[in-house]
This record gives structure tokens, C-alpha cells and sequence, in this order.
């Protein structure tokens, strides 16, 4: 009896022993989306989508974006133009004001000069 | 000679933007952690101290109101008060920006922010009582700005006080060589810049004062109504 099961379990382990790469070789062939065929025919027709593609797997735009993430420039452009923005609308509003001041206190100080002389 | 005086120190703050900017820009190191962003530190923190000078002055020259009458420090209380609302209008801007490049976000609910947005809004408050408050307003104004100058020392010390994600008071005290001499050439220059506008808004004040009495006059000689 004990021989019988090892004379069939030896055939079943040896088989296993061989088809077991076999199965994982082709278990792991990559897989080829059935998309592919229509997806390279419409990116021939779609040049635009065509040269996006190509743009964006450039080794280069990942360091140009690697470049703008440490230098940021955006963010410091922006505070210094509120910054400076700010600054010169006050300045102006405060000079515009002063002009209308004294223009009024001219105005009304001829007025009582002439009601005084009158 | 007044008009030579605030020439020279126009054209003066205007050689200083220009040479702060050199600095900041071509001489001061880039920060190791907050990379080119840091650049918006050295005006930021500046116009936070003028949000501090004016609000000081402010608070002063109102208490000196409240304790003499006298006109020249209510011109003055308004002046500062209303550079205390430009200087925080910066700081809370240029805050919010370097919050969105450093932390992703525009805007927390922080310790420190928090406490100088209502810092701001009571300057505000003072300037808008004195603009719409009519007769009077002067005096509300006025406790107004004691309460906002009592506030600074909580605005201050937030940061100790509170877990914050704003930087700690440390930082200015610790920066070396060119970014040392960027952070406090920019302060020298923000307060060279408060303090003309300082003496220009002063100026104002004091023409409005007079236009008042002018008007006076005038209704009492029956040439306006």
C-alpha cells in the first residue's frame, strides 16, 4: 500500500517540480491590454495627444518641475507685489488726500478773506 | 526745508528697497528647509515689528489723549493707527502667502495668526470709529487703542504661550552673516518708511484739524451754511 502511494505521488511531484516555472513563467508574461491596438491607432490621428505623451515621459520635465518645487518663485513673486502694491496705493491715497486738504483750506480761506474785506 | 527733508528721505527708502532687494535676492543664502520662500521672511517679519512700532505709538499717543485733551496726540493716535492697518494688512498678506508655500495652506486657525488678525481688526475698528463714530469718537477710539497695545504681548509671546505652527520668536535671533544683515537692513528700512509716512499722515491730520476750524469761522461769517 505505502508503496503505491509513493510510486504515484513521485510522478505527481516530479510533473509539479517541472511545470511549476512553466506556469509562473507564463503567469508573469506582462499583460498587453486588448486597448493597445486602438489606443496607438488614435494617437497617430491625435498628434496633439501624441506630443503630450511624449512631453510628459521626458526625463527633463520631471526636473524642470523638481526645479520649481525647490525655487518656488511664484509664491515670492506674490508677496512682494501685495507688499509693494500696498505700500504705493497708500502713498498715493495719502498724497491725493493731502492735495484735496489744502485745496479746500485755500478755497475756504479766500472766502473769509473776501467776506473779511467786504 | 520740510519738502527737501521728505525728498531726501524718499529718494533714501527708495535705495533702500532697491539695496534690501539685492541682498535678499543675490546675497543672503537660500534656507536649507524652506528653500527660496524664505525669502518673503525678511519683509514679512519687518512689517510685522512696524505692525508692533505703530500700534505702540498708537496706544501711547492715546493714552497721553485720554489723560491731556491735546490735539497733537490725537493726530498722532490717528496717524499710527491707520499705518498700523497698512503694516498689518502686509504681514497678515505676506503671512497668508508664505503659509500656502510652506505649509499648503492659505490660512490656520494658529495661535499667532489668529492673535494678530484681531490686533489688525481692532486697528481697524479704531480707524473706522474715527472715520464714520462723528463727535466724540475720538475718546471710544482712544480706549480702543490702549486695549489693541495691551494685546501685543499675547500677539508676541503666542508662540511660546501655544503649539503653533508659526515659527518660534528664536529664529531672528539666530540667523548669521547675510541673512542677518538682509533681516535687519529691511527692518531699519520699514521703520525709515513709518516713519515719513508717519510725519506725512501727521501732516494730514493736522489739515484736516485746521479745515475744521476754517469751517467754523466760515459759518460763523454766515459764508457757508
Amino acid at each position: 500500500m505505502r508503496t503505491r502511494i509513493i510510486r504515484l505521488a513521485l510522478p505527481l511531484i516530479a510533473a509539479c517540480a517541472i511545470l511549476a516555472p512553466l506556469a509562473s513563467a507564463w503567469a508573469a508574461e506582462p499583460y498587453r491590454s486588448p486597448m493597445r491596438q486602438q489606443c496607438e491607432s488614435e494617437l497617430v490621428k491625435d498628434k496633439g495627444w501624441n506630443a503630450e505623451l511624449r512631453q510628459s515621459v521626458r526625463p527633463e520635465v520631471h526636473q524642470e518641475d523638481a526645479n520649481i518645487t525647490m525655487k518656488n518663485k511664484k509664491h515670492v513673486v506674490m508677496a512682494y507685489a501685495g507688499l509693494w502694491g500696498l505700500t504705493v496705493v497708500f502713498v498715493v491715497l495719502l498724497w491725493l488726500r493731502q492735495r484735496r486738504l489744502l485745496a479746500e483750506m485755500d478755497r475756504l480761506a479766500e472766502q473769509i478773506r473776501k467776506a473779511a474785506a467786504e | 526745508m520740510k519738502r527737501v527733508i521728505y525728498l531726501a528721505a524718499a529718494a533714501a527708502c527708495i535705495a533702500g528697497f532697491a539695496g534690501t532687494l539685492y541682498v535678499i535676492f543675490y546675497k543672503a543664502p537660500v534656507d536649507r528647509l524652506l528653500l527660496f520662500n524664505q525669502k518673503i521672511f525678511y519683509y514679512h517679519v519687518a512689517n510685522a515689528f512696524m505692525l508692533f512700532a505703530a500700534v505702540i505709538t498708537c496706544g501711547v499717543a492715546s493714552l497721553l489723549y485720554l489723560r491731556k485733551r491735546q490735539g497733537r496726540h490725537d493726530d498722532l493716535a490717528r496717524s499710527a493707527a491707520e499705518l498700523a492697518v497698512l503694516f498689518g494688512a502686509v504681514a497678515l498678506i505676506s503671512g497668508a502667502i508664505w503659509g500656502k508655500a510652506a505649509w499648503d495652506i492659505w490660512w490656520d486657525w494658529d495661535a499667532r495668526l489668529t492673535t494678530t488678525l484681531l490686533l489688525w481688526m481692532t486697528m481697524l475698528g479704531y480707524v473706522l470709529v474715527r472715520q464714520y463714530g462723528g463727535p466724540g469718537s475720538e475718546r471710544m477710539a482712544a480706549g480702543l487703542a490702549v486695549f489693541a497695545t495691551a494685546n501685543i504681548p499675547l500677539v508676541y509671546f503666542s508662540v511660546k504661550i501655544w503649539r503653533t505652527l508659526h515659527p518660534q520668536t528664536s529664529v531672528v535671533p539666530e540667523l548669521q552673516g547675510w541673512m542677518r544683515i538682509a533681516m535687519w537692513s529691511s527692518v531699519a528700512l520699514f521703520a525709515v518708511l513709518y516713519v515719513i509716512a508717519l510725519m506725512a499722515r501727521i501732516r494730514v491730520a493736522q489739515g484736516e484739524r485746521r479745515l475744521s476750524e476754517l469751517r467754523e469761522q466760515a459759518l460763523d461769517a454766515g459764508i457757508i451754511e
